[in-house]
């Protein structure tokens, strides 16, 4: 049989008095802000898991954030360059019509008016502006792009961004890229002529090069010919106009894959960012109903303790000894 | 007649003896410490009469205290293990508070904002107020690393302090034990009760024990003598040997905080004896201190040692928009953060360059001089959160961050359960030897009726001699 003493058995109830306090006190915490982990030693690894989802999902808030402007951006440049189309479509109606003698120096003269008008349209939208940003520019995005005789200021370079880890998209269409096309010109044999003027060298030889020519100067160059009644530069321009659509519509083709792109990565982001998010709870947050039960058991062992201390300390033997 | 007489008072005095000790016990239930104290009763030497042996009554030969060296010994040991595990729970609770971000922003959530911050610059290259936004949340990682830094830093020096104070706590209970040792053979010699000294004597190891394992043995010259395991005597009979702590340069110290105190004998204040302590809590706060803290600085020093330098390099590669050149650089090669040359303390000596703070056009974004929409750099900033930059090009920033968070909260839980189950181990065996040398009121009780009738029955026998006097004396009437 064991000797027990005062303090053995008043150091018994308060051990088991304690221990059950102290595990409530945890559960009341846990319960208070409704999560497991409250500090990193309640779950190392679990601690560092959740630091790492939460970070992802910052990641994939900011990546969402770019797939937004990218979607705005390529928007825009895709409206812009339905209306090139459109303008270039106008343009070669004109030069159809008026690439023959049927109409008069003087109705040309009006017709240039129009094409004037066209031509505006197009420095308008070649200037475009996002933000202080010209669109056309490629990376000169604070040089306006084209000037009235469509010489070029810009770079043949793209502003990227990244819309998923190690993956990048274009958000600009360079004017480079958009209003420049490829022009077979035959090169005269007399080699001084190296002038940019197409009805000059049209006739003199066979030998050819390859340059490249936007559509500003083109819209330019009918505007020239029909004020000059020239229809032979009329006529020289068609080819033109069928090269610089294509081109247009090559670069539209380009926009089509970016937003293709921009939305099956934002589909898969938004998985993700659901997946890490349930994750992290499943780390992070307590279980309610299991934090409830748990509560109920350890008042239970709480009252127990109680009673039985109150068995052990309150009686001795003085209490009999009369 | 007269046996009788005192065979009657022998068992007087011994019942009022052994009352007396048992009133001790009672009003002494509840004393810290306290070893119940039993009289040792013997019957005196008998005497030979009329061709018999005869019994002559009572004698006590000293109050005794109940004890249980082996228990105590093994409480000793104990309670250094255990405080040796509270208090590195408790610091390391500390330390793995700095790394708490469950429900704040931490290091890792502002270096994520950072690159992030860089990411949405990237989308707007020309827009000025975005690159005010990763200025500032560049500050807010400089912070953080500074304030990781700067706490760590201070818990060292708080560990320091409270090194000198135990060192002080250590000399205060050596005296006190040489101190006891004397009284205690002065006592001994004269033959007296020494009960409650020893258990003073016992009071103060215990505490002893608790700054650093000690072990107790009497040597041969029946001297008690007090020895720190690990590192030699500290009370022999009525001598002490001082300890002392100070502070040492930078160059000296072991955790590379100017400052940092180191403990010496008073007598050899050349040989820093800090490390040799075993157990308790001056072992603790060394570990934490040397180890602990010392090796997750470390870590974060060259976390923004690294850190500093990669998004440097990239900054430094990247160009004005505008055509101006600041005329002290060769170029544009302008650093984001001031260039730090070594990783010690670079946690805490980060900082945003000044070119930077003072115009946000040195931020740059541009690998090529004069574009305006060029966010190659910033990009290339941006995805340095997933290069494996630190150790040795094993791990991302993040993922070396996120292993040293794990790895203190692994220490800390680690303390923790030690901490839990120590305890049970020392409770457990102070409640082995509380029931060996503990007082029970109800043994009390009964002792006392006990000892209460051999008083009352002993005066009988008394009573009864006076009366067989009596009769005697009437004979001749």
């Amino acid at each position: 049989m064991v000797r027990v003493t005062e303090k053995s058995s008043s150091s018994a109830v308060t051990f088991a008095v304690n221990k059950a306090k102290s595990k409530l006190e945890e559960l009341q915490l846990k319960g208070a802000n409704l999560k497991k982990i409250r500090k990193p030693s309640d779950n190392p690894t679990g601690n560092a898991k959740a630091l790492q989802l939460s970070s992802r999902n910052k990641n994939i808030e900011q990546y969402l954030k770019n797939i937004d402007y990218a979607e705005f951006n390529v928007n825009i440049i895709e409206k812009s360059v339905e209306e090139i189309t459109n303008i270039l479509n106008k343009a070669k109606e004109i030069a159809v019509l008026q690439s023959s003698d049927f109409y008069g120096a003087d109705i040309k003269e009006n017709v240039a008016e129009e094409v004037t008008q066209l031509k505006k349209q197009l420095m308008g939208i070649s200037s475009k502006r996002l933000g202080n940003r010209y669109i056309f520019s490629g990376h000169q995005s604070l040089t306006k792009p084209f000037d009235e005789f469509g010489n070029y200021y810009g770079d043949d370079k793209n502003i990227e961004i990244e819309i998923a880890q190690d993956f990048r998209i274009p958000v600009t269409l360079n004017g480079k890229e958009l209003f420049y096309f490829d022009k077979e010109i035959p090169v005269p044999t007399n080699k001084k002529d190296e002038s940019n003027d197409p009805s000059r060298q049209l006739a003199s030889t066979q030998e050819t090069k390859i340059v490249q020519k936007n559509i500003i100067q083109l819209v330019d160059a009918l505007e020239t010919s029909l004020r000059t009644n020239d229809k032979f530069l009329t006529q020289s321009l068609l080819e033109d106009f069928d090269t610089a659509t294509k081109n247009v519509i090559q670069a539209r083709t380009k926009l089509g894959s970016v937003t293709n792109s921009i939305e099956s990565f934002r589909n898969k982001l938004e998985k993700e960012e659901i997946d890490n998010k349930e994750l992290k709870s499943k780390i992070v947050d307590a279980d309610i109903a299991d934090l409830f039960s748990e509560v109920s058991k350890q008042q239970q062992v709480l009252g127990t303790a109680y009673k039985s201390g109150q068995a052990i300390i309150n009686r001795s033997l003085m209490d009999f000894l009369k | 007649m007269s046996d009788l007489m005192s065979i009657g008072r022998s068992g007087l005095g011994a019942s009022k003896q052994a009352l007396e000790t048992t009133s001790h016990n009672i009003s002494n239930s509840n004393t810290e410490g306290y070893s119940r104290q039993k009289v040792d009763q013997i019957s005196s030497q008998p005497i030979r009469k009329n061709g018999l042996v005869v019994g002559t009554g009572t004698h006590i030969r000293g109050v005794n205290r109940v004890e249980d060296n082996i228990i105590e010994k093994k409480i000793l040991g104990n309670h250094s293990t255990f405080s040796y595990f509270k208090e590195r729970h408790n610091q390391l609770s500390q330390v793995q508070e700095v790394f708490n971000e469950i429900d704040t922003e931490g290091l890792n959530l502002l270096m994520n904002k950072f690159f992030n911050s860089f990411r949405s610059l990237a989308n707007e290259p020309e827009n000025e107020s975005l690159k005010s936004i990763v200025r500032d949340n560049a500050s807010l990682v400089i912070n953080d690393f500074n304030r990781i830094g700067e706490t760590l830093a201070n818990q060292s020096s708080s560990i320091d302090q409270k090194i000198k104070l135990k060192v002080d706590q250590i000399n205060f209970h050596s005296k006190k034990i040489s101190d006891l040792n004397l009284r205690i053979a002065q006592l001994e010699a004269s033959g007296d009760s020494t009960g409650d000294l020893r258990d003073q004597r016992d009071g103060e190891i215990r505490e002893l024990s608790k700054i650093i394992k000690v072990n107790t043995y009497i040597d041969g010259r029946r001297n008690y003598v007090v020895n720190a395991t690990g590192v030699g005597t500290l009370v022999s009979a009525g001598n002490t040997i001082e300890l002392i702590s100070k502070g040492v340069p930078k160059s000296e110290s072991k955790n590379g905080q100017p400052g940092s105190f180191e403990i010496y004998f008073k007598r050899k204040p050349n040989t820093p004896i800090t490390t040799r302590f075993r157990e308790g809590e001056i072992a603790s706060l060394v570990k934490v201190r040397n180890g602990d803290i010392f090796s997750i600085k470390k870590k974060m020093d060259t976390l923004a040692f690294e850190f500093s330098k990669a998004v440097n390099q990239i900054h430094r590669k990247g160009f004005r928009t505008d055509s101006k050149v600041p005329d002290n650089l060769a170029g544009d090669k302008i650093n984001f953060f001031d260039e730090i040359n070594s990783e010690e303390d670079a946690s805490i000596n980060l900082k945003i360059n000044d070119l930077i703070k003072k115009d946000l056009n040195n931020l740059v974004t541009s690998s090529t001089p004069g574009s305006a929409g060029n966010n190659e750099i910033a990009l290339e900033i941006a995805s340095l959160q997933y290069e494996k930059l630190t150790d040795g090009g094993q791990a991302s920033l993040e993922e070396s961050f996120l292993k040293t968070v794990g790895k203190i909260g692994l220490e800390a839980a680690k303390a923790e359960l030690e901490t839990e189950q120590t305890q049970g181990i020392l409770s457990q065996n102070q409640s082995i030897k509380e029931r060996i040398t503990g007082v029970s009121l109800d043994e009390e009780a009964a002792n006392l009726v006990k000892y209460q009738n051999t008083y009352q029955a002993s005066a009988k026998v008394i009573q009864a001699a006076e009366e067989m006097f009596d009769t005697l004396i009437r004979i001749g009437n």
